[in-house]
């Protein structure tokens, strides 16, 4: 009995083992592809590992700031995802806030907007949403991925039911006390939904980080785009050099999977979220 | 807590608010206003055309209105097709990493499945490419090695439906997953242990307390895709280019195709298309949704 | 003392004030947008950069370079936005619908600045319309014939000597067949004819070979279903299905697996545009040929082309020193189109293409032989709308063998003529 669980258990390592190999396997051929020479690519069969290890790949790709400025695309989605995703945290924070702890007129009407803006198909307002965005000026410019985006509900329901939830013997304390509502806020509030702040913010950045379509459509520029559009750049100039495309590829995930690693936790939590929100 | 009508509050909604109705509120009402005119590229607003764009679409010999509805029941292929399997897999993965027994083997197990969702879509979109491309793709290289023809992934159906699945797959099965695992989390213990003491062995409690458990998850990640599937783009773009013919151009790559049309670029149609669809998109949740629901036991 | 400062100060306002010179000239900012990305785009930022050298303080020309399908899709909409360009390089098939959508402008009154009889004929006429003259034309590009002189040699045929009509090809097909070579393994193909784009530029190419004609004046019938389109298509279908020179199945956009097979030598025979030297000539393991397309067709030799021409735009905010400032560049970007050239483009102006610089190009003045043949699509704004069902969808399913070409080419013109009778927006 006991060694037949064992086998099972044993089984049971290796199958997940087997099953993550493959998850990993795109992306290792991918990492494999960018060291070869490109000649390498049309081999048959494929060659598992490279038979002559090349830096040339990078090389091309970053040598040629004019068509493939990388450290811009780079930097337009760091300071994009990371302008958006703080902006997005303060914002949710005040308005779900409001909405929970304040009486106002206005206050159900605003809880219905926002419940009716998160059933509204995001295809109805792509296009004139890009009009807006184009008579302001914003086409081209970080400003288009950055603001329109704060628009949305998610953050501020988040806010909205955990602060509905949260016990006001604290915040009672205080108004006694004689703490404005703004003080209370910073002091009492904050402190207690750091954890969820943090990883509204992590959810948000990396939605942004890896965003395609939007920006796509916004930015046209080369200098001006954020990695995911340039990644489809590289495939418009370098579409038969895949030792090219791949090097370029890896380039533009490592950033996102060290952030990935690094904020793990968060971002299990932030998935957790995001089912948590329709209960 | 509770103040007579506090008036900061309005403060503390404002930064939202503003957001909210300028990239919102008046996008919505400017999308109304924008399908129901004819516009031009000099002249901006040119005619007044009523419910032309969208009566049109009903028009049968209407040849664009042919091609939209097209597009529509491309991205209904995509969730009939997508849905079960992101559900399925997603499961399967959840219920071997959360009963896994070695912390290590789970931790890990759950990287490698979670890591593809935090890549860019376009990166992963040409990433499959290579990989999916007919001459010397490795995926054809791995179907010759097992004595199987090579396939035409990016070129003819039903291949090409594999070509969206697939890298699109391997990007959500992660996310959905963790869900799944949540989910299973929260069941509580008891009941399994009421349920051995019963005599049920593990396949009876997976059917009888985990699967229902897992319900009110499940729901949300049906409805979820169903919303999302629509927004399919990124995809067909970069890897089958929409083909063959239109097989793989769903609503979204449609209408990009025809608001930013190089020549005529097609406002108030494709503004119009956007409504319908979006109309359609809404029709199809509520009624999944209040189907769910009534299930409740 | 301070009298004398001020009478001094009054001097200088008043010298500042008559004077003919402008203390505060302003320098005129042109946006400048194209759809060059790579070595194209570095070969015209050249000529950009220079003209900004030469005209610092008073022309600052800024180049804004996206992809084609991008700037296309963007241009309608940003003209008349305030970053939008002055400046822009079209296709030849976009002047008219560049002219229709009224952001073209007419050029009569500087057309003292272009030689008319320096510029090709055919390339000129495009950006006429209605008596009036609309585009500079920057290049011709010929569709081009890739030949790999290797295998050529390995097969018994002539590496010098490219087949020139239908009949020698299939010849030298068969004889590349019969060579049964092989590259890493891999079998080599005479030919590859891709199942999208670029197809509708072969088929094209061999239907005017056929001296076919698209549609009718006005744009309103698909004529395309002729003999002449049928042959065209058949004889590609053929190549595929019937003699097997090409295999099944090639992804064209968005891959090329043709071009890249090309590079890695395991296709013998390419129709693709000149665009592509670039590619090849980077390959020191590729000895190629390159020729203007070969007549396949069955009637007179016309060589599809298409090519860039430079429109100034007009603009509702547009002020006359941006528009007379724009003419300079466009007139220096013309007469150094030389630099143009050497990213493989072959310059529209016969002073240039007879220059000693250009015939040191590689490749380039051979395809540019025939320049009297080179042949444009036809001209009307409703043209792209018209060939849509051919480029989406039925080339396409033909090609891969789910329709007969006969039935393809009757479904896309009825598709066609349907479309061209009903609003365009």
């Amino acid at each position: 009995m006991k060694t037949r669980t064992r086998f099972w258990k044993a089984s049971h390592i290796i199958l997940l083992f087997i099953l993550s190999l493959s998850f990993l396997f795109p992306l290792y051929w991918m990492l494999i592809t960018s060291f070869k020479l490109e000649h390498e690519n049309s081999l048959w069969p494929p060659t598992m590992w490279p038979e002559k290890f090349t830096l040339e790949n990078y090389v091309s790709i970053l040598a040629h700031p004019e068509d493939t400025p990388l450290f811009s695309w780079f930097k337009n989605s760091f300071i994009a995802a990371a302008s958006y995703s703080v902006l997005s945290v303060i914002i949710s924070l005040l308005a779900g806030y409001a909405l929970a702890r304040m009486t106002f007129w206005g206050r159900k009407l605003y809880l219905t907007l926002l419940l009716i803006a998160l059933t509204i198909p995001g295809i109805i307002l792509i296009i004139p949403s890009f009009i807006v965005v184009d008579f302001l000026g914003w086409t081209n410019s970080l400003k288009a991925i950055i603001f329109p985006a704060l628009s949305g509900t998610f953050g501020v329901l988040l806010f909205y039911q955990f602060l509905s939830k949260f016990p006001k013997d604290l915040e009672e304390a205080a108004v006694i006390d004689g703490a404005s509502n703004f003080r209370i806020l910073i002091s009492i509030i904050v402190p207690h939904t750091k954890p969820l702040m943090l990883t509204l913010l992590i959810l948000n950045f990396m939605g942004n980080w890896n965003d395609y379509f939007w920006p796509f459509i916004t930015l046209y520029s080369p200098s001006m785009r954020t990695m995911p559009v340039g990644m489809a750049t590289l495939q418009g100039r370098f579409e038969h050099f895949y030792g090219i495309m791949t090097a370029g590829g890896v380039l533009m995930a490592v950033p996102s999977i060290i952030l990935f690693i690094l904020v793990q936790k968060y971002y299990i939590k932030a998935i957790t979220l995001t089912g948590a929100i329709k209960e | 807590m509770s103040r007579k009508n506090n008036y900061s509050a309005y403060l503390y909604i404002l930064p939202h608010g503003i957001f909210y109705l300028v990239f919102i509120a008046i996008p919505f009402i400017l999308g109304i206003y924008i399908s129901l005119n004819r516009w031009s590229i000099v002249d901006g607003r040119e005619a007044f055309v009523g419910l032309k764009y969208y009566i049109r679409l009903f028009d049968s010999d209407f040849v664009r209105g042919g091609h939209f509805w097209n597009s529509l029941w491309v991205a209904a292929q995509f969730v009939i097709y997508f849905t079960p399997f992101v559900v399925l897999i997603s499961l399967g993965l959840a219920i071997l990493v959360h009963n896994c027994g070695s912390k290590l083997a789970r931790a890990g197990s759950q990287f490698s499945f979670l890591v593809p969702t935090a890549i860019s879509i376009s990166i992963i979109a040409v990433l499959w490419r290579w990989i999916l491309g007919s001459d010397i793709g490795i995926l054809n290289f791995v179907l010759s090695s097992l004595g199987m023809e090579k396939k035409p992934w990016l070129i003819d159906v039903p291949w090409a439906w594999f070509a969206i699945i697939l890298p699109t797959l391997w990007m959500a099965c992660g996310w959905n997953m963790v869900l799944f695992i949540v989910g299973m989390q929260r069941i509580p213990e008891t009941l399994y242990e009421a349920a051995k003491v019963d005599g049920a062995g593990p396949w009876k409690q997976f059917i009888y307390i985990t699967l229902p458990g897992l319900r009110p998850i499940t729901n949300f990640i049906v409805i979820t895709q169903l919303i999302g599937a629509f927004n399919l783009f990124a995809q067909p773009q970069l890897l089958t280019g929409g083909g063959p013919g239109r097989a793989t151009t769903p609503v979204m790559l449609f209408l990009y195709g025809e608001a930013f049309n190089p020549r005529y670029p097609r406002l108030g149609a494709a503004v119009a298309m956007g409504l319908v669809t979006g109309i359609i998109i809404f029709s199809i949740v509520a009624v999944v949704y209040f189907l769910f629901s009534r299930k409740k036991e | 003392m301070p009298m004398r400062n001020c009478v001094f100060f009054l001097l200088l306002i008043a010298a500042l004030i008559i004077s003919p010179k402008p203390i505060l000239a302003k320098e005129v900012t042109l946006e400048f947008w194209n759809g060059f990305t790579g070595r194209e785009g570095r070969g015209i930022q050249k000529i950009v950069d220079s003209f900004n050298k030469e005209y610092k303080g008073r022309i600052r020309v800024n180049m804004v370079v996206m992809s084609w399908n991008d700037f296309y899709g963007k241009l309608a909409l940003a003209v008349h936005t305030k970053r939008g360009p002055d400046i822009g390089v079209v296709h030849y098939d976009n002047v008219y619908t560049a002219i229709y959508q009224g952001i073209a402008l007419e050029l009569d009154p500087y057309l003292d600045k272009f030689p008319k009889e320096d510029f090709v004929k055919s390339v000129w006429e495009v950006s006429d319309y209605n008596t009036h003259h609309y585009g500079i034309p920057l290049d011709v590009i010929p569709l081009a014939f890739y030949w790999n002189k290797d295998l050529f040699a390995a097969a018994g045929l002539d590496p010098e000597k490219p087949p020139s009509n239908r009949a020698e090809f299939l010849v030298a097909c068969e004889k590349l067949n019969q060579a049964d070579l092989k590259k890493n393994g891999q079998k080599v193909w005479p030919c590859m004819i891709p199942c999208t784009w670029p197809h509708f530029l072969l088929w094209q190419h061999i239907f005017f070979c056929n001296g076919g004609q698209m549609f009718n004046s006005d744009c309103t019938k698909a004529r395309y279903n002729s003999p002449a389109g049928e042959d065209a298509l058949q004889f590609l279908w053929d190549l595929v299905n019937k003699y097997e020179y090409s295999p099944r199945n090639v992804m064209g956009l968005p891959a090329n697996e043709g071009k890249e097979s090309f590079c890695r030598g395991t296709c013998a025979m390419l129709i693709e545009g000149p665009w592509m030297l670039s590619s090849f000539e980077e390959i020191p393991e590729l000895n190629f040929g390159a020729t203007a397309a070969i007549n396949l067709g069955t009637g007179e030799h016309r060589i599809w082309s298409s090519g860039h021409t430079v429109i100034i735009f007009k603009k509702k905010s547009s002020e006359p020193v941006q528009i007379s400032a724009s003419v300079t560049f466009v007139e220096y970007l013309s007469a150094h189109s030389i630099e143009w050239a050497r990213t493989n483009a072959i310059p529209a102006r016969y002073s240039v293409m007879s220059s000693e610089e250009f015939k040191k190009i590689p490749y380039l003045p051979q395809i540019a032989r025939d320049v009297d043949k080179f042949t444009f699509p036809e001209q009307h704004y409703r043209y792209t709308e018209g060939v849509q069902p051919l480029v989406t969808e039925y080339l396409n399913l033909c090609l891969i063998n789910k329709m007969s070409p006969h039935e393809a080419l009757v479904k896309a013109a009825n598709e066609s003529t349907t479309q061209l009778q009903q609003d365009s927006d």
